[in-house]
């Protein structure tokens, strides 16, 4: 149960993370559909300013319980902190505070984009901002172009995301996030659903991301970008938390052989050249 | 046949223009209400709705019509309804039921994840329903409104059972005073196909545009991997 040690700060030089800051937290958290259990227990800490791979076999739970985070999933039992704040305690109180401004503080990007099809990329990014924000079309179409400008597609501001590749729409609906001011930035899967030569024009912008310590939880089949990118590592199975801690550490001497066989099998995943 | 009889089928025509222009205006409006009403987060809401359309899907409009005219005629006689809005009302009532199913159907067709992406972003329900997932609907749901402007168009010659003066009761009072019904009955199709001929071509390029449009709109990368 939400073990202090289990936020670490990263490999020295790559990180930002202030492990004294913890801005997300989780507590024995369940959720189950129906007779499903898909997660069952995990106790999960977040820093702030850190960056936070989860890895696991398909259906082992990594996607609900960043789902869980932003409340996309209600959970079935267990706490959610928020910068300190309960912001639930399932199933006696559930959601105890005003769903729609927690979300807009965490930023999401999918597997599928989910840009919204009959907005241009320029559109897509200033929608939320200007109707949840309130920013004027102008303030909000700058910021945007600053953002376009920044992930270096300008060009594409007045295109409809079907004129767009995979990796061009991606980009642009990790902008739309951003456009937010996001605390946190959840990413599901962001690269799975991509060509694969596309798939490095995101992880670069995500590295990025990273690097100006923007805090991050990624589900990923890339280990090689998790080893580079995360200041920790989640490896879960069957809805549990495996084991957790400093990716390096993950990688060479994971305490468990079952965390070794995961990475293993994780990494026969990877696109090669 | 006289040259005449154009012109007294021409301002039966007219009503029929009519009557179907702002039955199928309503129906939008109406079947959009219902649309919206049977995808609510609240049982109530959503039940009664799917209630009162299959109600009103199962009442043939002929029904309603008379319904409205004799049976409720008495009721609002003090009114002084003019029979062209009742038919109007009942018209709208029997098409907007089916409508809003075309409705219904183009908005459940927004697949689950972009109400998500609408809510990650801050979106309430209502704001994502008009900002985000009702304009993805309205394109999908075009060729179904032009067939269904087709049948209003048709059904409006009901309204020549209410003594409603379109272009079926003026051809009926026609076939009443030549004694000439088969040409004056071929005469009728003939106005009607006129108007509606024009109108399924339309359709079909409608459809023909909406399919392409989606078609191009595959998600290539998706397919690729999953």
């Amino acid at each position: 149960m939400g073990d202090a040690r289990t936020v670490e700060a990263g490999s020295p030089g790559t990180s930002a993370a202030r492990p004294d800051a913890v801005l997300l937290e989780v507590q024995a958290l369940e959720k189950a559909f129906g007779a499903t259990r898909v997660l069952e227990g995990v106790d999960f800490r977040l820093a702030e300013g850190e960056k936070v791979c989860v890895v696991g076999p398909s259906g082992s739970g990594k996607t609900t319980l960043i789902r869980c985070f932003n409340l996309l999933i209600e959970p079935s039992r267990g706490k959610l902190f928020f910068r300190g704040e309960l912001v639930g305690d399932w199933p006696d109180r559930p959601a105890t505070i005003n769903l729609r401004r927690y979300r807009r503080r965490i930023g999401m990007v999918f597997q599928h984009f989910e840009l919204f099809p009959h907005l241009t990329a320029l559109d897509n990014i200033t929608l939320a901002p200007r109707r949840i924000l309130g920013h004027s079309r102008a303030e909000a179409r700058a910021n945007a172009m600053q953002l376009l400008e920044r992930i270096g597609l300008t060009h594409v501001a007045n295109a409809h995301p079907h004129r767009l590749s995979g990796g061009q729409k991606q980009r642009i609906a990790i902008a739309r996030a951003l456009a937010m001011n996001p605390e946190l930035i959840l990413f599901d899967e962001p690269t799975s659903a991509l060509d694969p030569e596309m798939v490095g024009e995101v992880l670069r912008l995500m590295a990025e991301l990273a690097r100006e310590g923007t805090t991050m939880v990624i589900v990923t089949h890339e280990l090689g970008f998790a080893r580079q990118v995360a200041d920790r590592l989640v490896v879960m199975e069957a809805g549990r938390i495996v084991e957790q801690g400093p990716t390096a550490r993950m990688f060479e001497a994971p305490e468990r052989q079952r965390t070794r066989d995961i990475l293993q099998l994780e990494a026969s995943w990877g696109y090669r050249l | 046949m006289q040259w005449s009889w154009l012109h007294i089928l021409w301002v039966g025509l007219q009503v029929t223009l009519r009557l179907s222009l702002y039955t199928i205006g309503f129906s939008v409006v109406v079947a959009a209400a219902f649309a919206v009403a049977s995808i609510s987060r609240w049982r109530l809401v959503r039940w009664t709705a799917r209630f009162v359309v299959d109600l009103l899907r199962s009442i043939p409009i002929l029904a309603l019509l008379i319904f409205a005219y004799y049976g409720l005629g008495k009721y609002i006689a003090s009114w002084h309804v003019d029979p062209f809005w009742m038919a109007v009302g009942a018209l709208t009532l029997g098409e907007a039921a089916f409508l809003s199913e075309i409705f219904r159907a183009g908005l459940e067709a927004i697949p689950r994840t972009q109400w998500e992406a609408a809510a990650s972003l801050g979106f309430r329900r209502t704001s994502a329903l008009a900002r985000i997932i009702a304009p993805q609907a309205v394109l999908p749901s075009i060729p179904g409104l032009v067939n269904m402007s087709i049948f209003t168009f048709k059904d409006s010659s009901l309204a020549s059972v209410i003594a409603v003066p379109e272009v079926t009761q003026v051809a009926n009072q026609l076939v009443s005073e030549t004694f000439k019904p088969l040409q004056v009955y071929l005469l009728l199709a003939g106005f009607y196909l006129v108007v509606i001929l024009p109108f399924t071509a339309l359709a079909g390029l409608a459809e023909k545009a909406v399919t392409r449009y989606y078609g191009l709109h595959v998600d290539k990368a998706s397919i690729a991997r999953n």
